[in-house]
């Protein structure tokens, strides 16, 4: 929705909302919070809004009604939307339905994504410019609607249909000619869903089959920025300066994907539960590409400088996938079961690429003339990537205030790709037949009595060899958490999570940790009036591997290193009809990107009527970076702060 | 174009199945209910439920399970009561007696949930053995109120979702408020539900697309493909293998602080074993900040349909 329309319709809502107040002594089943958000941000607003990106305007901040009774041929009629209006996200919900006829849900969502980060693909951070040269500022719209014919009964028809759809401005670079140029480019793409289903269920015989046609198609246009064409690189390449006057590319992709999705699940002698499902999607991808550049560029591959490039590409890529699994529950003793189970699922790729490249006015490094130089490749490419899973786990789920599980798994994936000799500069590991197995042995126990919940999982992984380099060839995770709760009074909890992931092979030396500790509380100090909570915690993550620097290849470690630590905490406070709600967050990093950040959450409501109340909510955000290599430090910080005013109604 | 589809196996295997069904529903124990003992037709004929909880009979009138015990046109909750708590008569005579009427709470309440909702909507979804299968710990109403449940929340629950899930699992839901990099949870209705399910069995903790993908493209659809050139998706890898989904201290929820440290972490070919993707990129001197910002050049870095390098 464009946002023109979105501050019509909040606006709309608003004199609806006010006119509606004077009716404040109707019994209206409406719960709505409409308002306006003022917005103050210092330091680098860019980067607020990569973050954050909440906007000034009017807000439509919820909105709630549902029918306390039929209305006409409906039974259910719910309405309720979050955050619509000046953004970053919102979200509109429609069901509405008669027992036993139909049952007709709706959503719509829309999110504005924006990205600036000042030091994400941007080589000049060290000189202070900032942004980098790939940033977004897009809107994404989600509408699904479903439609549920008979539900309940034995058969239930099933039509639906999603729309996602992603469309805005932007800014990426493009390599050419030895040198990279920032482009203008403006994205446009529609992804629909259209299915049609059938539900069975008799009792202990459900199935269900959906068939789907999804329609897929991109756009995206790019020119050179205005003032780009000296691109990164402004020194001599093979004594040539490298600019471009011009580039030009528009690309376009249609992908046709059906999809069949079925299941079935039949109860036996009310012990076993048996599951089987499938799904088949073969997805086709028919892309064209047109390019048209001018200026001074340098082509290593060619040994040539060139003053203009003509490129058309025309590709189809194709995929044949399939996902199947058979599961078995077993009740052995009440409450008591094993259940098992296979499933895999495989994707067939083959890739096609027609690449045809008019180098237009080459001349050798030595000077001589050599006309335009056209090249045509034909790329052809196929990945074959098979997972398969088996499965079997047993689970006493009370034994008195007990329960425990214990399990394994086993996954064994095939990957066999065979790229095209375009794909490879340097030889290695880019095709080949890959295998690997990993088996997971694990289990869990919870105790529960007395207001004290104690629950701890512990799983290893061993697998046999790595595809990926960053493939573990040992794993283990342990999560260990205790909650306590005394009536209605304390609430106290610890949580544990510990991921030590390694491959030892002495040429990959990969070591993962991610750890994260946190501890919470939750006190009411005077019932239904006054509620203290609080928070702290640890996050910690060391990841190390062996790494090739590709300028000499010499084989050195690099490490990602973060050690975050938080600190939350707030109030509650409702009389009579006040309620004051208050929460302030610090959070501080160091390792690889050192920041802290501080939130501040301050929320009013008095109701001055039985139905009508104000609103006031402060919510501040602060980030602050620090120096580091390659990060932008300081050029990041923003504080930024806003103000929300508005009206609550409840009739 | 042709398309091939599962349709025709899978449609006679649904018709097949009526017959299957009346045969087995012949043979099993069917998972019925557990007695709950429905006196509507007394409790209309006795004072009403809401004569005392005036405000929470009120309330449920919006409450599905009133609809779905009621017949046609009749929507008085009050004929609702019975369904869950049995015959009221004794409680009312007794001047509401609390020990006289049938309460659900903890893990014995939610079997009485279970005589009803005993089988589970679809076919990835498990009572008996998922993570939160029903046990003292994490049951129905651990989650769900039936009377009081969160405004604009589906299914009964409790509390916001966000805040429902973040009430166990804590690290988690601090990762997404403290993290500058995250998915935003508060705003637009976005909620841990938009990728799990949180009653799935052991081992499918998050919702999958229709099509079988991970539930991260049900939003990301531009990042799907099928690509010419794959990268990572689609040919052995995940999302996962370089972002981080519960909420990043790295721009675009990065694994890493550094894209080029990401990406040699698997470009790197060493000696054996040979690993796939592993070929290292050449002549790029990383002391030169150009090369240390590999997506300046490798744009397509989720798939490309044009360029094998994926510049484009």
């Amino acid at each position: 929705m464009r946002p023109a329309l979105r501050r019509a319709l909040a606006s709309a809502a608003l004199v609806a909302a006010a006119g509606a107040a004077r009716l404040s002594a109707q019994a209206i089943p409406v719960d709505v919070e409409l308002g306006y958000r003022f917005v103050d941000v210092s330091g680098n607003d860019q980067m607020y809004r990569t973050q954050i990106n909440d906007r000034p305007g009017v807000l439509l901040r919820s909105l709630d009604y549902t029918s306390l009774g039929p209305i006409g041929f409906l039974d259910t009629l719910h309405v309720d939307a979050t955050d619509v209006g000046a953004g970053p996200a919102g979200q509109l919900r429609l069901l509405a339905a008669r027992t036993g006829v139909f049952r007709l849900t709706f959503t719509w969502r829309e999110t504005d994504l924006y990205s600036a980060l000042p030091a994400f693909a941007n080589p000049f951070i060290d000189d202070g410019i900032v942004p980098g040269q790939q940033t977004w500022n897009r809107i994404r719209n989600i509408y699904d609607a479903e439609l549920e014919l008979l539900p309940g009964k034995i058969l239930t028809p099933i039509l639906g249909y999603t729309r996602n759809t992603y469309d805005g401005p932007g800014s990426t670079t493009y390599h050419l000619g030895q040198n990279e140029f920032q482009l203008d480019d403006q994205v446009h793409s529609v992804d629909s869903l259209y299915k049609i289903g059938l539900v069975f269920n008799d009792g202990p015989v459900q199935a269900g089959f959906t068939q789907g046609w999804r329609e897929y198609s991109w756009q995206d246009v790019s020119v050179l920025r205005p003032g780009a064409g000296s691109g990164n690189v402004t020194t001599p390449i093979v004594g040539q300066v490298v600019t471009a006057s011009s580039i030009a590319t528009t690309q376009k992709s249609e992908i046709d994907t059906p999809v069949s999705n079925a299941w079935v699940t039949a109860n036996l002698f009310g012990r076993v539960k048996l599951t089987g499902t499938y799904i088949k999607a073969d997805g086709t991808n028919d892309t064209g590409f047109a390019e048209a550049d001018a200026g001074k560029f340098v082509s290593f591959e060619l040994a040539r400088i060139f003053s203009g490039l003509t490129e058309n590409v025309d590709s189809r890529a194709h995929t044949d996938y399939w996902r199947g699994s058979a599961r078995a529950e077993v009740t052995l003793l009440p409450n008591v079961s094993l259940a098992g189970g296979w499933a895999e699922n495989s994707r067939v790729l083959d890739g096609q690429a027609l690449i045809s490249s008019l180098f237009l006015d080459t001349v050798t490094y030595a000077g001589q003339s050599a006309g335009d130089l056209l090249r045509e490749i034909n790329a052809q490419t196929s990945v074959e990537d098979t997972t398969r899973t088996y499965d079997a786990n047993v689970t006493a789920r009370q034994l008195g205030p007990v329960a425990v599980n214990a399990g394994w798994t086993q996954v064994q994936q095939n990957v066999t790709a065979t790229p095209d000799a375009s794909e490879i500069v340097i030889p290695g590991g880019q095709g080949g037949r890959y295998e690997r197995r990993i088996n997971t042995f694990g289990g869990g126990a919870t105790f529960s009595q007395w207001g004290l919940t104690l629950t701890a999982d512990y799983h290893h992984d061993s697998a046999d060899q790595p595809i990926f380099r960053t493939d573990f060839i040992d794993r283990d995770r342990l999560s260990v958490r205790g909650l306590y709760n005394i009536a209605d009074f304390l609430k106290v909890g610890a949580y544990f999570r510990d991921t030590k992931a390694s491959d030892d092979v002495v040429t990959i030396g990969y070591d993962t940790e991610v750890r994260e500790f946190q501890g919470e509380f939750d006190v009411t100090l005077v019932k239904n009036t006054l509620t203290l909570h609080g928070a702290g915690g640890e996050f910690l993550t060391n990841r190390s591997i062996l790494i090739r620097e590709p300028q000499d290849f010499t084989i050195v470690p690099t490490e990602q290193k973060e050690l975050g630590h938080n600190w939350e905490g707030g109030a509650r406070f409702t009389w009579k009809d006040l309620t004051f709600d208050a929460a302030y967050l610090w959070m501080n990093n160091d390792g690889s990107i050192p920041f802290t950040v501080q939130r501040i959450r301050a929320v009013a409501e008095y109701f001055f009527t039985r139905n009508l109340g104000l609103d006031f909510e402060w919510l501040q955000d602060k980030y602050d970076e620090r120096v580091a290599f390659d990060q932008a430090g300081p050029l990041a910080n923003y504080n930024g702060n806003r103000y929300y005013v508005g009206i609550h109604w409840r009739p | 174009m042709k398309h091939r589809t599962a349709a025709p196996p899978v449609l006679a295997l649904v018709a097949g199945l009526a017959a299957a069904a009346g045969a087995l529903r012949a043979q099993t124990a069917a998972p019925t209910p557990a007695p709950t003992p429905a006196h509507a037709a007394a409790a209309a004929e006795a004072p009403k439920c809401g004569d005392c909880h005036t405000d929470l009979v009120k309330a449920f009138a919006a409450n599905p399970h009133t609809r779905a015990f009621l017949g046609k046109g009749t929507v008085d909750p009050n004929d609702a009561c019975g369904n869950c708590h049995g015959d009221g008569k004794k409680h009312m005579e007794a001047g509401g007696d609390a020990s006289l009427i049938h309460t659900l709470k903890g893990l014995s309440g939610s079997e009485d949930c279970l005589a009803c909702h005993q089988n589970t909507p679809g076919p990835h979804d498990s009572f008996q053995n998922g993570p939160h299968a029903n046990s003292a710990a994490v049951n129905c109403l651990t989650c769900h109120s039936i009377h009081h449940a969160a405004p604009k929340s589906e299914h009964l629950v409790a509390k916001p979702p966000v805040e429902l899930c973040g009430s166990c699992h804590g690290t988690e839901s601090a990762s997404f408020r403290a993290k500058p990099y995250v998915h935003r949870l508060d705003r637009g209705g976005m909620s841990c539900l938009d990728c799990h399910a949180p009653h799935a069995r052991q081992g499918e903790p998050v919702k999958m697309t229709i099509q079988g993908e991970m539930p991260c493209l049900n939003c990301h659809a531009e990042k799907r493909g099928p690509f010419v050139f794959q990268h990572v998706v689609g040919s052995g890898g995940t999302c996962l293998s370089c972002h981080e989904s519960h909420g990043s201290n790295n721009p675009n929820m990065l694994q890493w602080a550094q894209v080029s440290q990401l990406c040699l972490s698997c470009h790197s070919q060493t000696p054996p074993p040979q690993t796939y993707g592993s070929q290292p990129p050449s002549f790029h001197d990383l002391r030169s900040p150009r090369y240390r910002n590999c997506t300046t050049c490798h744009v397509a870095v989720h798939g490309s349909n044009v360029s094998p390098q994926l510049l484009k």
